[in-house]
């Protein structure tokens, strides 16, 4: 019988993954993904606490955050194809022209 | 009725408004706007004017008191209203102003046109009247002093209404800053006003518990004269704060017919005539009006004897003339000086468009040196210009004449009853009577008589248009008829007008009496024969030319040099003020402005540089950094909720 603490340590691996990701990988598309896979970890603990508290009021919070995420991805992937379109590339390390 | 006086003042402000808000006005709107208002406003003052000549001489004036400006509770209570003062005096001013000012703007119209900045001239105008009539119908000190401050800027502005030329800049700054001189005295005037008497409105200031409750010549009262007079001297160009009125001839020439010569530069006059309750309380301030201007009536005519430029003539001998009025009004006899007020902006204003109607024709000269035998060419200028003469020397007949000689009759009568000291004062307006005869032929001989001395400009001078000419005609007729309220020894319906505001406030027993002054037939013949020898020696001298006028230079010559030089007083306050300030000025430039100021801002400036150019490395441009500080920020804010406070 798996514990609460199982799920959240999951949760905390995924999390960091995709802060790695993030951190690490200059293909937007990649990051982008890490991305999701922080929001999704969250999903998990949210879930998990609502399962063992046995209050509905984490999925609801799930609910919000998976269709945040859908909007999300519309705009993130409509921003890397406009990347792309002017720089040919895709390496976020080229994006530099915030340097001060 | 009465409250038509509000539209004596808000007239010229509406004239104003559309004048400058309204951009796409055409010039010929402009026109209309600029001299009708200013008309409309006449018609109020004209309805005021009968108003109060149909009341009885005690109920004789009208306080309209608008709103409350100013309250201050606590130990020391006040209450300072915005309020209108319509009595004879303030009546008979802004029948002046908005009569003469109406004339003269309608004249602008001519002399103006074709010129740059047309609406700005008659926009400045409309509010240079607004702010003189906020000057004379104010019932407290506080508001005159605010109109008083008005005209001030308002002549600063129109002096330097060519502002391309250096010249009329300096001459507009010249001006400014010796009337802020005048507006300081009035200012702390008004404070021991506040102090004493705890209000600054006359009807406490002239109240039986205000100047009259304070110790007769006592130094309260004294100072507080004096302060005023400072104002007066400085607004009206005496002697010592006077030099920036010939400097002033450098705006057009209706601003110099307007603003100095018939209304602004007299406003002096009005202030010591308003304030007579401080003036009879204190004969020795009284005396320093007297004595200023009977020793500015001379000085100015003197410098109008050796001067080569006509407006500038014109500007010494409103110096002289209102010093004049101040003769008048520090002998104590207040209507005499209000009088020649009026006179003198009938002939002062005509004389000035006879002069502006001569730079018309020749082309903006203004060296007489270079004039002579307009008479044939400018028929028109020359009868109008001669009636402007004949009025300001006083040839019996002329306005002049009436006003002048209540003024050197009044110094002559006091002097009679015992006031020993205005003997002085008297004679040396009779020798200025003469002077003035003097400078004001030769002046109209070496212009319209003669040979003309420059032979191309005379070739193309022709006489005035209409709108230019209508005016002058108006004027002329008044500066022969306009004098005719009074005839000396006989009647004067001007202190019989003026009287009530005399007699409304308490003064001192001890004070020179207000009741009219005798006549002495003397004093009008011995007057009258040093005119007409002033106009002989003239005659004789630019007329006749024997012997000519080098010759008669060359007899003296230094007293030519110091005449032609204006005693060389400007010379004199460039090294006592100018120089000095400069100095310092300079100075402080170097050690203070370079070595302190320029430092410490340079110092900020340069510090909060380096320390960007050490934040700015943080800024690389990547977008994993960002993430990375925005992680760094959750995890700190996660580990202070987690382990530290709550």
């Amino acid at each position: 019988m798996p514990h609460a603490e199982h799920f959240l340590v999951l949760s905390a691996i995924l999390f960091t993954l995709g802060t790695l990701g993030v951190l690490i990988r200059r293909d937007p598309l990649i990051m982008f993904m890490s991305i999701e896979l922080m929001l999704n970890s969250v999903n998990l603990t949210f879930v998990t606490f609502s399962r063992y508290l046995s209050s509905p009021d984490g999925q609801i919070f799930v609910f919000i955050i998976v269709t945040v995420a859908a909007a999300e991805v519309v705009v993130g992937l409509a921003l890397i194809v406009s990347v792309f379109q002017r720089a040919q590339d895709i390496d976020v390390d080229d994006l530099d022209q915030m340097r001060g | 009725m009465q409250h038509f006086v509000w539209g004596i003042l808000i007239l010229p402000l509406v004239g104003f408004v559309v004048n400058s808000v309204i951009m796409r006005l055409t010039n010929r709107s402009v026109s209309w706007i600029g001299p009708g208002s200013v008309g409309l406003a006449f018609v109020c003052s004209l309805i005021g004017f009968l108003w109060l000549q149909g009341q009885s001489a005690a109920t004789r004036h009208w306080n309209e008191v608008g709103w409350n400006w100013a309250i201050v509770t606590g130990s020391h209570e006040f209450h300072l209203k915005f309020g209108l003062l319509l009595d004879p005096l303030s009546s008979t001013m802004t029948l002046v102003i908005t009569g003469v000012g109406f004339l003269i703007l309608v004249y602008s119209v001519g002399y103006m046109h074709g010129e740059d900045g047309y609406r700005r001239f008659f926009a400045q105008m409309d509010l240079f009247v607004f702010t003189m009539l906020l000057l004379v119908l104010a019932n407290n000190y506080l508001w005159l002093l605010v109109g008083w401050a008005g005209v001030g800027l308002m002549s600063y502005l129109l002096i330097g209404y060519y502002y391309q030329r250096p010249s009329a800049v300096a001459a507009a700054r010249k001006a400014l800053v010796m009337n802020v001189i005048g507006d300081w005295g009035i200012m702390v005037a008004i404070f021991m006003m506040f102090i004493t008497f705890g209000a600054v409105d006359f009807d406490t200031v002239f109240g039986p518990r205000g100047a009259v409750s304070l110790p007769y010549n006592g130094q309260v009262i004294t100072v507080m004269g004096l302060l005023l007079l400072l104002g007066g001297v400085a607004k009206s160009a005496q002697i010592p704060l006077y030099t920036w009125l010939p400097d002033a001839m450098e705006g057009p020439t209706p601003v110099s017919a307007l603003i100095h010569a018939a209304t602004m530069v007299t406003a002096g006059v009005y202030l010591v005539a308003r304030s007579y309750p401080i003036y009879q309380q204190s004969p020795n301030a009284l005396h320093t009006v007297a004595f200023i201007g009977a020793a500015g009536t001379v000085f100015a005519a003197s410098m109008g004897l050796a001067n080569t430029d006509i407006k500038r003539i014109l500007a010494y001998s409103t110096m002289s003339q209102i010093a004049y009025m101040f003769v008048g009004v520090g002998v104590a006899v207040y209507s005499a000086g209000m009088f020649h007020l009026v006179e003198h902006a009938f002939f002062k204003a005509l004389l000035f468009m006879g002069a502006g109607a001569v730079m018309h024709a020749m082309r903006d000269e203004l060296n007489i040196q270079r004039m002579g035998g307009l008479r044939t060419k400018l028929r028109f200028t020359y009868w109008t210009f001669l009636v402007g003469v004949l009025a300001i020397i006083g040839t019996p007949g002329f306005s002049g004449f009436f006003s002048k000689e209540d003024i050197i009759g009044a110094a002559y009568a006091r002097a009679v009853h015992g006031d020993g000291w205005l003997w002085i004062a008297w004679a040396l307006t009779v020798i200025a009577s003469g002077l003035t005869a003097l400078y004001m032929f030769r002046l109209f001989f070496l212009v319209f008589h003669g040979e003309p001395r420059d032979r191309e400009l005379y070739d193309h001078a022709h006489d005035a248009g209409w709108a230019m000419k209508t005016p002058m005609i108006i004027l002329t007729f008044l500066s022969i008829v306009g004098g005719w309220m009074a005839f000396p020894g006989v009647y004067n319906e001007m202190e019989a007008w003026l009287l009530p505001v005399l007699h409304r406030f308490p003064v001192s027993p001890q004070s020179p009496g207000l009741e009219p002054q005798p006549f002495f037939l003397t004093s009008m013949i011995v007057t009258l024969a040093v005119t007409a020898l002033g106009v002989l020696v003239a005659w004789q001298i630019y007329y006749r030319r024997q012997p000519s006028p080098e010759r008669v230079g060359a007899l003296a010559p230094a007293v030519y040099q110091v005449l032609y030089h204006k005693y060389y007083v400007d010379e004199l306050y460039d090294l006592l003020f100018v120089r000095p300030v400069k100095f310092a000025a300079r100075r402080l430039y170097r050690f203070f402005e370079q070595d302190v100021v320029d430092f410490t801002v340079d110092g900020v400036g340069k510090a909060v540089r380096w320390m960007s150019g050490r934040l700015r490395l943080t800024e690389t441009g990547y977008a994993r950094n960002y993430a990375l500080s925005i992680l760094l920020g959750a995890v700190i804010l996660v580990g202070y909720y987690v382990f530290g406070g709550r």
